[in-house]
């Protein structure tokens, strides 16, 4: 198998299989060469304020509570009970004081503790409670309100895991004072396509947003638009990448908040207005950077400026469930938070202007790959292969153009190397 | 949620009949993709709004759908549906070329009046077909506020919430409306 991955990708040629989208198994390999041993993202701090309140959500198919404890701390644990191995919380969030398994009434503590057993007597005197507490999520850390949960005991640390691409991420979380909050509600659709196809855009692809997103951005240009300011072939842009397998790409932003055309006029204000305290909290670069995309290695990513975060969960090899929060300065007036969650809804909800071009793209080219001939196409990853690379100090290696497969490149080379492990890397 | 009555459904007849007509000839312009036909059935300060609902546990269940405060699948003005047709107009909006063919079935409609509106609750279902094989269906409640006007049938839509029957949305995107 591993001779075979090898063959799939070869960037000395800069070209891959497309097979790599499809094929039950190597999605079973991803699984346990790659989910399990990185570091998922689970929830943000702020949907779960207070002892007892739980959000449901997924490491990869495997269901996941994850539960504010009594110390303030994050637990998370497999919703499944040990027993039968029926699903424990059957609810998307609230608040609990216990988890009871409907189908024999096995009940779970907050941290996923087994408190009680109906007929306990009939088990005997050796079952012991202890031993059949919900199955936790191995290592749950957090980085400036993101939780992310783990379940290898190799893998290094969150911050080790996120390695220079905290640089970029801090632009986004700790622009402002206080930090950032998720607004109510999640988005959560879902588009038959591998979920390789929407991490690599998010890590690697501007290029496609003037095609793609041609009718969007038309839609939303305003009559101020200045081509030779905004166009995206006309802009400075770069692409940067970490050994970790994240990346993403953005146009270089000239002493402003640098907001991408379709955020709401009151968020673009905003950014305006808090553009000094920006700067002077994570300097002129990010301060500035908000218009970009990012994936965080494996299926993480986000859009800074419209803030949007989103996971790609896996559904087998052709399908992923959209999870997608909006993520709003915590500090910001009503008014504020009111129109970057707008500006999320209208531009990269399951509605938005922007992300229903996304979605068809990706869904029409998962069925053609389900062909003999289509599955074995050798697609172009060649884009700035000539591009020379340069260092940014905290940041890594970038290319001088937000038009370059560099970081896709990178993010496969990262994806073929734990695929290709003899132990689980990480 | 929008307040309906407790008390039941107004029964004028004339009334029931032009308000029904009103809804099928709004279906028509969806479904004939006349959408500045369909715009034009608003009032400009309408909202158009559907949230997003999600499984609670039940002492929770009252915010089983998302608040004006949260997220939602569409939070939309008059301006920002105007938007939505403008793109669609460019020929390129790629979720609607080829479009949709869409089928909305509008039934129950259950009418109330207040003081100088009518409280309008229908239900429908909507049939999306796209190439060959792409086939979603949406099924909900709509929660509208009409107004006595000028326009189609003397009404016109001043507010709509569109409640789904679905929680996560089994569809690539959301691009047609309800």
């Amino acid at each position: 198998m591993n001779d075979d991955l090898r063959n799939l990708v070869d960037f000395e040629r800069g070209t891959m299989s497309a097979r790599i989208f499809n094929d039950p198994d190597i999605y079973r390999m991803e699984c346990e060469k790659i989910f399990a041993t990185s570091w998922l993202f689970l929830c943000h701090e702020s949907q779960i304020p207070k002892t007892g309140d739980f959000f449901s959500t997924y490491m990869v198919e495997d269901p996941i509570v994850v539960v504010r404890q009594k110390d303030g701390s994050v637990a998370a644990f497999l919703n499944q009970c040990r027993h039968r191995g029926m699903r424990l919380c059957r609810a998307d969030h609230g608040s609990a004081k216990a988890f009871t398994c409907p189908y024999h009434g096995w009940s779970y503590d907050i941290s996923g503790k087994l408190m009680s057993v109906p007929m306990e007597e009939c088990y005997g005197d050796k079952f012991d409670k202890e031993e059949w507490a919900a199955r936790r999520v191995t290592r749950v850390e957090s980085y400036k309100g993101l939780v992310f949960g783990c379940w290898s005991d190799a893998a290094p640390s969150l911050t080790e895991f996120l390695g220079p691409a905290a640089f970029y991420l801090d632009g986004l979380v700790d622009r402002l004072e206080g930090g950032t909050e998720v607004a109510g509600g999640v988005h959560k659709w879902v588009i038959q396509c591998n979920w390789k196809m929407a991490a690599e855009q998010f890590v690697n692809d501007m290029y496609h947003a003037p095609i793609t997103h041609v009718s969007a951005v038309a839609a939303f240009m305003s009559e101020k638009y200045d081509a030779a300011e905004q166009s995206p072939d006309a802009r400075d842009g770069r692409q940067w990448w970490t050994p970790q397998g994240h990346g993403g790409g953005y146009f270089t932003p000239k002493n402003s908040a640098n907001p991408p055309m379709w955020v709401e006029d009151r968020s673009r204000k905003w950014l305006n207005e808090t553009y000094d305290e920006a700067v002077q909290r994570v300097g002129a670069l990010r301060a500035g950077r908000t218009s970009g995309h990012t994936t965080l290695f494996p299926n993480f990513s986000y859009l800074g400026g419209v803030n949007t975060l989103r996971v790609w969960h896996p559904r087998g090899p052709n399908q992923i469930e959209v999870w997608s929060w909006g993520l709003v300065d915590k500090k910001a007036p009503e008014d504020v938070k009111q129109a970057f969650r707008r500006g999320v809804v209208r531009a990269f909800g399951p509605s938005g202007m922007l992300e229903q071009d996304d979605g068809e793209n990706w869904g029409q080219m998962q069925v053609i790959m389900r062909g003999q001939k289509a599955r074995d196409t050798q697609l172009c990853y060649q884009m700035g292969a000539h591009l020379n690379e340069f260092d940014v100090e905290g940041a890594g290696p970038h290319v001088g153009s937000v038009f370059a497969d560099r970081s896709a490149r990178n993010f496969y080379t990262r994806w073929l190397q734990l695929m290709t492990a003899e132990e689980a890397l990480a | 949620m929008s307040k309906t009555p407790n008390s039941v459904p107004d029964l004028d007849p004339a009334l029931n009949m032009r308000v029904q007509q009103f809804y099928f000839h709004e279906a028509q312009m969806l479904d004939d993709k006349r959408f500045r036909d369909w715009l034009a059935m608003f009032d400009k300060s309408a909202t158009y709004r559907v949230p997003i609902r999600r499984t609670m546990p039940p002492r929770e269940r009252k915010v089983e759908f998302s608040s004006e405060h949260d997220l939602s699948i569409f939070d939309e003005n008059y301006r920002d549906l105007e938007q939505r047709i403008e793109k669609l107009e460019t020929g390129k909006a790629w979720a609607e070329e080829p479009p949709s063919r869409t089928r909305h079935c509008i039934t129950n409609v259950r009418i109330w009046r207040d003081s100088e509106n009518l409280l309008v609750r229908t239900n429908f279902s909507v049939f999306q077909g796209r190439f060959d094989r792409d086939t979603h269906y949406f099924f909900g409640e709509r929660h509208d506020v009409l107004k006595e006007s000028d326009g189609t049938f003397g009404l016109s839509l001043s507010s709509r919430l569109v409640l789904l029957d679905h929680t996560t949305l089994e569809v690539p995107s959301v691009s047609i409306f309800f």
